[in-house]
């Protein structure tokens, strides 16, 4: 059924997942946390890191259960073709939102750090054209272009890391317990990071991918490598940010990691401005997680018809565009995101214990038969 | 649709390539590039005559009255290789300055921006002094101004002047071409000699907001047609309390165990005096609860080198260096004891003490602590006990 070509290594797997999940909510991440839980803020994005594991295991669990099945395909034998048609196309709008959201935080930066008199529209004209020509494309150049663009990702980031070294203060991470916080508020804050729209869209990639990959019985190990890589990158900027800054800093800040940028001083005259190289680094990771926002809500969407995701790329660019659009500022913006986020999420979960039930019974049901 | 991808091509790369930049692109020529600012206080006369964010009637409840001069560099008219004989012109050339009032910090740039062609660019942004009038005041309204903005960068310094802060930004030394670049590039080596901490724009947000530390900033002096540099300025939040002596940023810089260090201190000992250098410091906090009070042990150790003597002094064997080593270490922590007194009755506490009883003594700080205002009344309350390990590693090349 699927051309020889088509399939994606364990090692483009890796990047797509990395790629998708670092994106531009980065650079608010640690406000979330320090807002509500103080200094235990690294200790909650841990913890939401951990969830995030969780439910990437639920993914490779159901998804390996029937090997070479895609999204639609698994929700209708699990619960009929009717049903899953309803949540694949459910997902796919699901997933429009989640990425105009995406693209709009992505314009807010740009519009407020490089882009100023620029019209909000043509940024995101351009941003989501960009996007659905990429779309056009099939999913082994997917997992190519992550792959090529995965060292833009990780090696700005380290740099960003190690150049901001020289002014942390220890004390400002300190108590890792937080200071007046108890551990559900702590665990609330996590859940309050999860559900960040960059991680749900890192997510779900896993259903595009681990179908169409090369050799299945690695999706486990790959995800394991992935999500490494994505702790041990949030966990550093999110520490380094706060013992840079301390909490009370970061709560003024709405980008805090992109202030970071802006306190880097190097002692080379032509790179004493580094943050506009930054901002480059920025573009790389939001352009891959709204690529792969774009092609989760398009794919759900043509699997469910039976049709190639390429058909639908145009077709779906209003929909993205009218969507981050839509917003008025940045206030709103995040105040929505929290919203849609917390709604989602919810939904993804009590989906994902349906099947991983079921798919358990049918896994318990076909060993008892055999014997 | 293989055509519809050719012609999305033959729409988006034109438009890449013709569009991009054009909304935001400014020529140099074009903008008026501030490198300086400059904050006064000023009187309602001033303001009435320059007004312009609004009408007259909306005035009730705005309290502040600023004066803002700004220098802006003028383009073509700065070398950038070294000054040839003659040819570089003199420093009222290079520099145009134009001056601003208003109730607030925007309205004043305002009524700048009014005066003046091009827009106002502050990405070049070196310098920005502020009176001691005016920061006694509060910087509330210079921080929110200064930190909404995406362009301004948080390693440009904030200084406090001794009086009128337009005419210290206007002394024009002969090294640099511009005042304001003379300036900054005096205090960055300042920090680099050790002369004081480093407390930039950034640090001072970071400092101000944290509710175990107070902020600093460098205060600066005019003497004669020069910058002198006079100590640090500290905050009680967002308003000037008072300054410390030069010597006291010494012992400040010690106590926080700030490097690179290079501060000369004059030791009166014996019949005699040594003038030493640091090299390098360390710092050790330990603090722990004691009958109910958090009680902070400081270990400082220096290695100094010794720049100059007076004749009485004997150097000449390992014990004299050696009792050398003690003698300063009572000196240092006799001052030190004194300059935390004075911060403890002031209720400042510029150190960042309260940071570290708040990371690590998180308990403590919850029951008894919470707020920066609490905190400041206990630090007047608390022992400090500071010791120095002074370790004259460097004699130089005179030999008694």
């Amino acid at each position: 059924m699927k051309a020889k070509g088509d399939q994606i290594t364990m090692l483009q797997y890796v990047c797509i997942l990395v790629n998708s999940t670092i994106g531009i909510s980065v650079l608010s991440l640690p406000r979330w946390g320090a807002s509500s839980a103080g200094t235990a803020g690294i200790l909650a994005t841990f913890i939401g890191l951990i969830l995030f594991f969780i439910l990437l295991l639920a993914i490779i669990f159901i998804t390996s259960a029937y090997p070479q099945r895609n999204f639609f395909e698994i929700t209708s034998l699990h619960l009929g073709k009717t049903l899953g048609r309803l949540i694949s196309i459910s997902f796919s709008i699901q997933y429009i939102i989640l990425t105009s959201v995406i693209i709009r935080e992505f314009t807010e930066v740009m519009a407020t750090t490089l882009l100023r008199k620029t019209p909000l529209l043509v940024t995101i004209f351009v941003l989501v054209l960009t996007v659905a020509l990429s779309t056009k494309k099939s999913l082994i150049d997917y997992g190519y272009i992550n792959y090529y663009y995965f060292p833009f990702i990780i090696i700005p980031g380290l740099l960003l890391i190690s150049f901001s070294l020289p002014n942390i203060d220890y004390t400002y991470i300190l108590p890792v317990l937080g200071n007046e916080i108890t551990l559900s508020s702590i665990l609330k804050t996590s859940t309050d990071i999860i559900i960040l729209p960059f991680f749900q869209i890192g997510l779900f990639t896993l259903f595009l991918v681990i179908p169409n990959m090369n050799n299945p019985k690695k999706a486990l190990k790959g995800g394991m490598i992935g999500w490494m890589i994505i702790t041990i990158m949030i966990m550093l900027m999110t520490t380094v940010t706060y013992a840079v800054f301390g909490t009370e800093q970061i709560k003024d800040e709405v980008w805090p990691v992109l202030a970071l940028t802006r306190t880097i001083r190097l002692a080379i005259p032509p790179l004493q401005r580094l943050d506009v190289f930054f901002i480059l680094f920025w573009v790389v990771t939001g352009f891959t997680t709204i690529f792969s926002g774009y092609l989760i809500a398009t794919s759900f969407f043509a699997q469910s018809f039976y049709i190639k995701h390429t058909k639908l790329a145009y077709l779906f660019l209003p929909a993205f565009f009218f969507m981050a659009l839509a917003f008025d500022n940045h206030v709103q913006l995040y105040e929505f995101m929290q919203q849609i986020g917390r709604i989602t999420l919810l939904i993804t979960t009590s989906l994902f214990l349906i099947l991983v039930i079921m798919t358990l019974f049918k896994k318990r049901r076909a060993a008892n038969e055999i014997p | 649709m293989k055509y519809l991808d050719k012609i999305i091509c033959i729409v988006i790369v034109p438009c890449l390539l013709l569009l991009s930049g054009c909304w935001d692109q400014v020529e140099i020529e074009l903008r008026a590039t501030v490198v300086g600012l400059a904050i006064d206080q000023a009187d309602h006369h001033e303001i009435e005559e320059d007004y312009i964010t609004h009408p007259e009637y909306r005035l009730e409840n705005i309290e502040g009255l600023y004066k803002i001069t700004a220098q802006l560099a003028v383009p073509g008219q700065v070398a950038l290789g070294p000054e040839e004989g003659g040819t570089g012109g003199s420093v009222d050339d290079n520099v145009w300055v134009v001056e601003g009032y208003g109730y607030t910090i925007g309205a004043a740039l305002q009524s700048i921006q009014q005066k003046l062609a091009h827009e106002l660019f502050f990405g070049h942004l070196q310098v920005i002094i502020v009176s001691d009038a005016t920061a006694k005041e509060g910087l509330a309204d210079i921080d929110d101004y200064f930190q909404r903005r995406n362009e301004i960068r948080r390693t440009i310094w904030l200084a406090i002047s001794k009086g009128d802060a337009a005419t210290t930004m206007a002394v024009s030394p002969k090294l640099e071409q511009i005042p304001a670049i003379y300036l900054s590039t005096t205090l960055d080596h300042a920090v680099e000699l050790g002369k004081f901490p480093e407390k930039r724009l950034g640090d001072f947000w970071i400092n101000q907001k944290s509710l175990g530390e107070e902020a600093m900033l460098p205060y600066i002096e005019i003497d004669d047609n020069n910058i002198r540099i006079g100590g640090m300025a500290y905050f009680k939040g967002t308003k000037l309390i008072n300054m410390i002596e030069p010597y006291q940023v010494v012992i400040y810089n010690a106590v926080t165990g700030f490097n690179p260090s290079g501060a000369n201190i004059m030791f009166p000992i014996e019949d005699g005096h040594v003038l030493a250098m640091s090299r390098h410091r360390d710092v050790d906090y330990q603090i722990e609860l004691d009958n109910g009070r958090p009680k902070i042990d400081v270990h400082v150790s220096v290695h100094a080198e010794i720049r100059e003597k007076s004749d009485a002094i004997e150097l000449n064997r390992a014990e004299d260096v050696e009792r050398l080593n003690q003698q300063t270490e009572k000196i240092m922590e006799k001052d030190t004891k004194l300059f935390l007194q004075q911060m403890q009755q002031e209720q400042t506490d510029v150190f960042g003490f309260g940071e570290q009883v708040r990371a690590r003594l998180p308990e403590y700080w919850d029951t008894h602590v919470q707020t920066n205002t609490n905190w400041q009344q206990l630090f007047s309350q608390i022992t400090i006990n500071v010791n120095y390990d002074i370790n004259f590693d460097r004699i130089g090349i005179k030999s008694d």
